[in-house]
Parts: structure tokens; C-alpha cells; sequence
């Protein structure tokens, strides 16, 4: 792709003159771009920008974008006078335990659909985008009513348990377009060579998938790491809970008092996914529609 | 000899089932089992604060439609989930034209563009909060005083409170529309664009007669998924306003946690829940069509 | 090594019959060809006998062993594909000791094995690199190597040529052949083109539509073709057919073509006998004693000259060493080589 796009703006270079009509529209098209990342910008390095300055500053009239001070007061703060490096850990035991347990069961289920022909293959598939699809506001009272079955209210296994399974679909869609890009050659030429079915998937297929597994990982942390009604209703204690429900019942609606504290707080709550961001960048967007066009 | 069937050969051949099988399992327990469960919730009396609960028919139905505050939960449901809509696709239209041209510099613009997306609900809430907070520290009251205009109490007036909710899901709802329709761009054929040049097409008629009949099936696609998505979601409502001031942001995804969660009336909550559901599976029915006529013409 | 005997193969997918009942035995040390339209069913029996399809209906055998239930990596055999199947992630030594790393081999005896293989192929400088750092034809050399190291009782080749240019494959076909013919492994190699057959195989397999129509060494296929199918699917440019009848005239057997023109045959047949008449392009002379025929395309390609005729309603091609000058529209007098030709029964298409 990359190659392409860069053939395709050598070959304007040389094909078209930079007309006055060009550098207009050249131009405007910039100013439009310089809107928009305005309008992302700007709340973000507010918010940014607030989690250094002197709380004195943060509630001072008129207020200030750029800081007068730059200090790590707020920081130091939350992380001795709040909880949140407790919801911080919590988030952070649930994010991973869903990572691996959804890419595992979800990267294994998507080789055997690419893999094996099998009767209702395709209407199994779409009934999982279908099952997908279902939101977590229509199943919040049954999961309510299921966690407390199994013993499993105020519990991270509750939470992780919910959350793969949500993340499951996508998983498999996103992998399965990615392994039935593969030969099935490779798989046949390592069976020969003597693997085992899941060995094949595991020696071969599964390192040359590094892209797709970007992709699928990045949006299964993302969504976990973010997540907000379920555990809210399912794992709302003080002891168990994540960073969104410390964050709403702890720096909520009515908490003026917390509000220098909620920008460093923000901060550190979202810094985890910007970095995963970059990381997984590269790959996300192939992966994405890989998944979505089907 | 006859077929043969040994017992390694139908492991191997059914082997699938154990790759699978677990996937399956978990999917069908956590998503469709508590769909279905949630449907005959709403056939009882079920309150969280009762442990006995008995089938009451269609009781919470009846409820429903005679419930004082639909009318009002109706209207911004319908106000929110339209302005949404229409915001996010053709602002993600919009980008995703910008962001498709050779342009120096496009991929960092297209990571910036796609930030909000990955910044969680909670934050985006607060972060809102923040920025229009009513009194004369919010830092866009402080904007406005400085040009001049004056300051809002916005998360306390009814209409400013629906608008700044309005505005944050679409600040975070914007990137997925870019990424889902830049996708559609990509794969529009490059030969179309010369040929309609060499046919001696205006921009404008490039974009009305290639770009915008190519990505037709996207766009359909990301309007089902968009609606579907502002229906279900409660996170910005309910960190942002909680419904308030009054009821005047309440839609019908908070009205479902409101009733299953403050009000602990399960069964009214699984009612709303039920019809949500319906909603969802009309639009999904939409989309399933739309893939397959998709399918049918990329083959 | 060993010899590969099937016995009965029939394969299914749901209710419909692919493979049509093969029975067939390829012997120790030999290199055979499966050739064959495609979709004839050769590469399912290749895949059936690596272990990668099951068989219906029949057995396998490799040596002595039965393999019908045995796995892949049982069944002592190894492939090459038409896409290599190269391992992306590996090396060329990763790749080809992939197989006796499976099978707990010692490091040290790995890489010896690897290097021996490596040297037979001369792939010694490019053990370090990655597929794709190779050309189509290195690539093909190591999947060669990968199936070597294993040292395995049979071959199997699936069109592993198909994916190089002309010339690379002219040169890979003289390679793969010297190749067998120092190792002296049994292999069956699987190919859509009949001149790869051909120059290659010790014996061939013609197959066609899920059966074989024929088995025997290329000379034999060439010059006493069981069948219209293989008659023409053998050699190129393909034998020149024409549908007619035997009639006797003035006490010799003479083939009546259906626009009436007379071309001898040796064969002693009654006369009334429909028939289809078969002659090789470079089986055909020009001579003053031949019939005329009008000359429609001369392609001269310096070492021959091909020359399209209407015979009659009826195209024929001929071959010829010496340099045609005809034109277009000309008249010239060809003759088969009465010797050469081939006559099959037109209701069953075997030959008569």
C-alpha cells in the first residue's frame, strides 16, 4: 500500500504543474486538516496540559491553556492520596488476562475456520457477527443476574470471563481473513515435515500472523482496557475495581473538589493505550478493515 | 473393498470441532444465552431487591407504553441517535476524502484524526466535563468571554446539556467512520479516477459519479453500524449527564440502566432491554442485506 | 526406497466420484509422470498418496506398508509443492532441517544432513537467507533440498514447475532429472505439460477425468497411443485427426476422408469401417505422390517449418525439415508416412 501511495504521489509530481488552481486547493485542504486537528487536539492538551499546573492555577480566574509552572504535584497526589494506582493494577490484571485468553481461543477457533470445510461453516460465522453485535446495555441485567449464579459478583474472573467472550467474534473474523491469506500449502508442507495440526498452527501459522495478531490485540486492549457499564454494574467495590468505575464513582459527577486530581488522573488512565497506539499502528488499519469489509 | 472410515481418519477430519468448540461455547454462554434470558426477564416481576419473582405475562409492556416519561425518553433518543448520524458519517465522509488525497504527511494525519477513538468513554466524559463546565473556569466559557460573547451553563441547560452530549459521542465516534470509509476509498479502482479523467470529468463530477457510487455499500454499512451503536450506548450519557438535568438528556439505553440499577427494577429494565434488542435486530437484518448484495456485486 | 502401489483408489467429495478406480504400481528407484488435463484427478491421487486426502474407496501401498491410515509424516515420503510452501519465518537451513528437528534429530546430525543436501544442490552460500531474499528458482531448490534432507522412500512432485518462467524450467527439468537419476529415489511427479512428462519420466500416467488412459514409457505413448485422448494429448504441435471411412479400392485399404479426399493406410481392415485417422505432424511429407492440399499458414521457425493445410473441410498440420516456400493460397501434395499412422475406432476411440 505504501508502495503505491508513494508511486501515486511521484507520479503526480511529474505528471501535473503546480497550477494556482492546485496550490489553492493544496492549500485549503491543509487549513481543513489544521480544523480538525484543532478540534482533537485542543481538549486533549487542555487536559494534558491542566495535569501539570499548580491546583491554585486550575482554579484560578481567567483560566489558563499553557501552565505557569510546570510541576508533578497533581501526579504525586493522585498516586499517594488516591486509589487509582489500585484501579490502575485492576484494569491492568483484567486487560491482560482477556488479551491472552481472547487472542488464544480466538486465534485457534479462527484456524480452524479457515482451515477445514465443515457443514453451517458460513452461518455459524455470520451468527457470530451477529452475536457480536448484541451490546452489552441489552445483556447488562442478565449478566447482573448470571454473576451472582456463579458466585462471581466483585470478581475479575466475572469481568474477564464477559469480556472475552464479547471480544471473541471480532478476534476470529479479524485472524480468519488473515489466515485465509496464507498458502495452505505451508500447512500441508509442515504436516509432511511432521507436525501436529495444532503444532502447524502454532510453529507456522501463528508467527507469520504477527499483523492480524497486532490488530485483533490492540482491539481487544483497547475495549477492555475502556470498558465501562459491564463492570460498573458486575464489579463496582472499592477493591476490585477498574480505572472507568474508580474514575465515575470517585471523580463523578459531583466531585469539584477531585478536579485538578481528574487531569493527571486522566492522563495516566489513557497514557497505556496511546502507547499500545503506536505500537500496533502500523498494522491497524489493514487489520481493521480486513475484518470489517466481511 | 468398501468406503473406508477409519477412526483416525474421522479425527482427523473432524478435528476442527476441537478449535472451535471453545470459542463457540463461550460466545453462545455470554452473548446469546443472556440475550435470551434477558427476553423472558421481562415476562416477570423480577426487582433486584426481591429475591421471589413470577411470570407476569405482558405486564412490563404495558408499562412501557403507558410509561410517563417515554414520550419525552422517546423524543431524545430519536433527537440524539439522528444528529449522531448525521454528524459522524458526513464529517467521517468528509475526512476520509481529505485524508485519501497524496497529500504530504497523510499518515500522521490520519493518526491524529483517528486519536479520539481510542481515548476510553470515562475520559472523553470528564473530559467534557471539563471543557464545558458551566461556571466561568470551564475553559470554553472562558473562550467565549474572550470573544466577546457570553458564558453558558451548558451541562444545566436542558439544550446545551443534549448538544455537548451530541458533540462528545461524535468527537469520539468520527475516527471509526474515517477508517471504515478510507478503507472504501482505498479499494475503489485507480483505473476509474484516470478513465473518468481521460473522459474529461470535473472533480466534482469524479466525486457524484465514481467516488460516491463505488463506496454506497460502505457508507450504508457505517450508518447501520452507527446507528446501532448510538442506540446501545450509555457510557457518555451516563458519565457526561447522567440523564440530567431532569430528564432532558435521558435515551432509552440509560433509561435501562436507570430502571435495572437505581431503580433495581430488573424486569422493566430487561423490558426496555428487549426492545432495544429488536431495534438492534432489525438494523442487523439491514446489514446482513446490505453484505450480501455487496457480496453479489464484488463477485 | 520403495515401490508405491495403489489398488482400487477411488476417491469422493460428498456424492460426487473423482477418482474412478486407479490401480497402478510404480517401481523402486523409477520416476514417474502423472500428466493430465487439470481437474483429471492427478493431483488428488499425488495428494492421496502423500496422505494430505483420503481415500475412499482402496488401498495404498508404500514398500510393504499399507498407508491408507498412516499420517503424513509416516508414510516416509516427501513433497514439493507448486508454490514451494516455504516457511516465510525461516531460513533456508531452518527450513530445510525443519522436518528432522520435528523428529528430535540431534542438532549436530541436522546440520550436517543440511549441509550435505545443500552442497548436492549448491545452496551452501544461501543457508543464512530468507525466502524471500531467494529467486523463484533458489526457492525452488530449497524445497527440493527440504524434501531431500529427510531422505525419504519416495518423491512426490506437485507441477513444482509451474511457477518459472520458460527458461528456468527448461534448465530445472534437466536438473530434477540428474538429480534423480544420482539419488535413485522413487518419485512421482505430477504436471499438466506433456513435454515435462515426457523428457522427465521414466514411465508416464496419462490420466484423464478421474481414470488412467494410459501407462507406459513416453516412446510407447508417442508411437502406439491406446486411445484418441492420449493420441492427442501426447506430443506437440498434437497429432492431426480426421474422421472417415476405409474403402477399398483397387485391392488396397485406402482411409475416405468426409470431403472425399483418399489417404493410404497399411492396416488391414474391412472396408465400411468408420474409423478416425491419425497422423503426426512430422509424419507427413511433401510429395508428388501425396494429395493436394491448400496451403493457409507457413510458420517457419529456422530448424523446421509448420504449415496449417485445408484438406478438404478438414485443417491439418505438418511438419516438415526442409524449408517451405509456399505461400498462402498455394497448392502443395502432401503424403503420410504410411508407417506412422494411426487408426482408432470412432464409436470407442481405442485404437484399432
Amino acid at each position: 500500500m505504501t508502495d503505491l501511495a508513494q508511486s501515486a504521489v511521484t507520479r503526480n509530481r511529474r505528471n501535473s504543474r503546480w497550477t494556482t488552481g492546485r496550490i489553492v486547493e493544496t492549500a485549503l485542504s491543509y487549513l481543513a486538516f489544521a480544523v480538525v486537528a484543532t478540534i482533537v487536539l485542543f481538549p486533549l492538551t487542555w487536559v494534558l496540559l491542566g495535569s501539570f499546573k499548580n491546583p491554585s492555577e486550575i482554579f484560578a480566574y481567567p483560566p489558563t491553556i499553557w501552565p505557569r509552572d510546570f510541576t508533578w504535584t497533581n501526579y504525586a497526589d493522585v498516586i499517594r492520596r488516591t486509589d487509582l494506582p489500585k484501579y490502575l493494577l485492576n484494569t491492568t490484571i483484567v486487560t491482560a488476562f482477556t488479551l491472552v485468553f481472547t487472542l488464544a481461543i480466538g486465534t485457534v477457533a479462527a484456524y480452524g475456520f479457515s482451515r477445514w470445510r465443515f457443514p453451517f461453516k458460513q452461518t455459524i460465522l455470520v451468527t457470530l457477527l451477529v452475536l457480536q453485535l448484541i451490546p452489552s446495555a441489552v445483556n447488562i441485567v442478565p449478566y447482573y443476574v448470571m454473576m451472582s449464579w456463579l458466585g462471581l459478583l466483585n470478581t475479575h474472573v466475572g469481568l474477564i470471563l464477559i469480556y472475552t467472550a464479547t471480544h471473541i467474534p471480532f478476534t476470529i473474523w479479524i485472524m480468519k481473513g488473515f489466515f485465509d491469506t496464507l498458502p495452505e500449502s505451508l500447512d500441508e508442507a509442515a504436516i509432511i515435515d511432521g507436525c501436529s495440526r495444532f503444532r502447524v498452527f502454532w510453529n507456522i501459522i501463528l508467527p507469520l500472523s504477527l499483523p492480524g495478531l497486532s490488530a485483533a490485540g490492540f482491539l481487544t486492549f483497547l475495549a477492555a482496557w475502556s470498558e465501562f457499564l459491564v463492570p460498573l454494574v458486575i464489579a463496582n467495590s472499592r477493591e476490585v475495581a477498574v480505572m472507568s468505575v474508580g474514575l465515575y464513582n470517585f471523580f463523578g459527577i459531583d466531585s469539584n473538589t477531585a478536579y485538578h486530581y481528574a487531569f493527571a488522573a486522566s492522563v495516566m488512565s489513557t497514557a497505556p493505550i496511546v502507547i499500545a497506539y503506536l505500537f500496533a499502528q502500523e498494522y491497524l488499519v489493514s487489520g481493521l478493515t480486513s475484518g470489517s469489509e466481511k | 473393498m468398501s468406503r473406508q472410515r477409519s477412526a483416525k481418519a474421522l479425527m482427523a477430519r473432524h478435528q476442527y470441532i476441537f478449535f472451535i468448540a471453545p470459542a463457540i461455547f463461550l460466545v453462545l454462554g455470554f452473548t446469546a444465552y443472556p440475550a435470551l434470558y434477558g427476553v423472558t426477564i421481562s415476562f416477570t416481576n423480577m426487582h433486584f431487591a426481591y429475591p421471589d419473582f413470577r411470570f407476569v405475562g405482558l405486564e412490563n409492556y404495558w408499562r412501557f407504553i403507558s410509561w410517563s416519561d417515554l414520550p419525552k425518553v422517546g423524543f431524545n433518543t430519536v433527537f440524539f441517535v439522528a444528529c449522531v448520524v448525521a454528524l459522524q458519517l458526513s464529517l467521517g465522509l468528509l475526512i476520509a476524502l481529505l485524508l485519501n488525497k497524496a497529500l504530504f504527511g497523510r499518515r500522521l494525519m490520519r493518526s491524529v484524526a483517528i486519536l479520539p477513538w481510542i481515548i476510553p468513554a470515562i475520559i472523553i466524559a470528564l473530559m467534557f466535563q471539563q471543557l464545558f463546565n458551566g461556571s466561568r473556569l470551564g475553559i470554553m466559557n472562558a473562550l467565549l468571554a474572550n470573544f466577546g460573547f457570553d458564558t453558558r451553563s451548558w451541562l444545566s441547560n436542558p439544550n446545551e446539556a443534549m448538544a455537548v452530549m451530541i458533540l462528545a459521542v461524535v468527537w469520539r465516534g468520527v475516527p471509526l467512520s474515517i477508517i471504515l470509509q478510507l478503507g472504501g476509498l482505498q479499494t475503489i479502482a485507480r483505473e476509474l479516477y484516470e478513465a473518468a479523467a481521460i473522459d474529461g470529468a470535473t472533480r466534482w463530477q469524479t466525486l457524484r459519479f465514481i467516488t460516491l457510487p463505488n463506496l454506497k455499500p460502505i457508507l450504508l454499512i457505517n450508518l447501520i453500524m452507527i446507528t446501532s451503536g448510538t442506540l446501545n450506548h450509555i457510557d457518555i450519557p451516563l458519565a457526561l449527564t447522567g440523564g440530567g438535568p431532569g430528564n432532558s438528556t435521558e435515551v432509552l439505553a440509560l433509561s435501562l440502566f436507570k430502571q435495572g440499577f437505581q431503580s433495581l427494577d430488573a424486569a422493566y429494565a430487561s423490558t426496555i432491554a428487549t426492545i432495544i434488542l429488536i431495534l438492534n435486530l432489525l438494523l442487523t437484518i439491514a446489514y446482513l442485506r446490505v453484505l450480501r448484495r455487496k457480496d453479489e456485486k464484488d463477485d | 526406497m520403495a515401490e508405491v502401489r495403489l489398488s482400487q483408489i477411488e476417491k469422493f467429495y460428498g456424492a460426487v466420484k473423482v477418482i474412478h478406480g486407479i490401480d497402478a504400481v510404480f517401481e523402486d528407484g523409477e520416476f514417474v509422470a502423472l500428466v493430465g488435463p487439470s481437474g483429471c484427478g492427478k493431483s488428488t491421487l499425488l495428494r492421496m498418496i502423500a496422505g494430505l486426502e483420503e481415500i475412499t474407496v482402496g488401498d495404498i501401498y508404500i514398500g510393504e506398508k499399507l498407508v491408507n491410515d498412516l499420517a503424513p509424516k509416516a508414510r516416509d515420503i516427501a513433497m514439493v509443492f507448486q508454490n514451494y510452501a516455504l516457511y516465510p519465518h525461516m531460513t533456508v537451513a531452518d527450513n530445510m532441517g525443519f522436518s528432522l528437528k520435528l523428529s528430535g534429530e540431534p542438532k549436530q546430525n541436522r546440520d550436517r544432513r543440511v549441509n550435505e543436501v545443500a552442497e548436492i544442490l549448491g545452496l551452501q552460500d544461501l543457508l543464512g537467507r530468507y525466502p524471500r531474499q531467494l529467486s523463484g528458482g533458489q526457492r525452488q531448490r530449497v524445497a527440493m533440498g527440504r524434501a531431500i534432507v529427510r531422505d525419504p522412500q519416495v518423491f512426490l512432485f506437485d507441477e513444482p514447475l509451474s511457477n518459472l518462467d520458460a527458461k528456468l524450467r527448461i534448465s530445472m527439468r534437466g536438473e530434477i532429472k540428474q538429480l534423480h537419476q544420482r539419488l535413485k529415489t522413487t518419485t512421482i511427479f505430477v504436471t499438466h505439460d506433456q513435454i515435462e512428462a515426457m523428457t522427465m519420466a521414466d514411465r508416464i500416467v496419462v490420466m484423464n477425468d478421474g481414470r488412467v488412459e494410459q501407462v507406459g514409457t513416453p516412446i510407447e505413448l508417442f508411437d502406439r497411443p491406446k486411445n484418441l485422448f492420449v493420441a492427442e494429448f501426447i506430443g506437440s504441435p498434437s497429432m492431426n485427426l480426421l474422421s472417415g471411412k476405409i474403402e477399398k479400392s483397387a485391392s488396397k485399404n485406402v482411409f475416405r476422408t468426409a470431403g472425399g479426399e483418399s489417404l493410404p493406410v497399411m492396416q488391414s481392415l474391412s472396408a465400411g469401417d468408420e474409423v478416425v485417422y491419425g497422423v503426426r505432424p512430422e509424419h507427413l511429407t511433401l510429395s508428388r505422390t501425396g494429395v493436394e492440399a491448400e496451403v493457409i499458414i507457413v510458420e517457419p521457425t529456422g530448424s523446421e517449418t509448420q504449415v496449417v493445410f485445408a484438406l478438404g473441410t478438414e485443417k491439418i498440420v505438418g511438419l516438415f525439415r526442409e524449408r517451405v516456400t509456399a505461400q498462402p493460397g498455394d497448392l502443395l501434395k502432401i503424403l503420410p508416412d504410411p508407417d506412422q499412422i494411426h487408426l482408432f475406432d470412432r464409436a470407442t476411440g481405442d485404437r484399432l
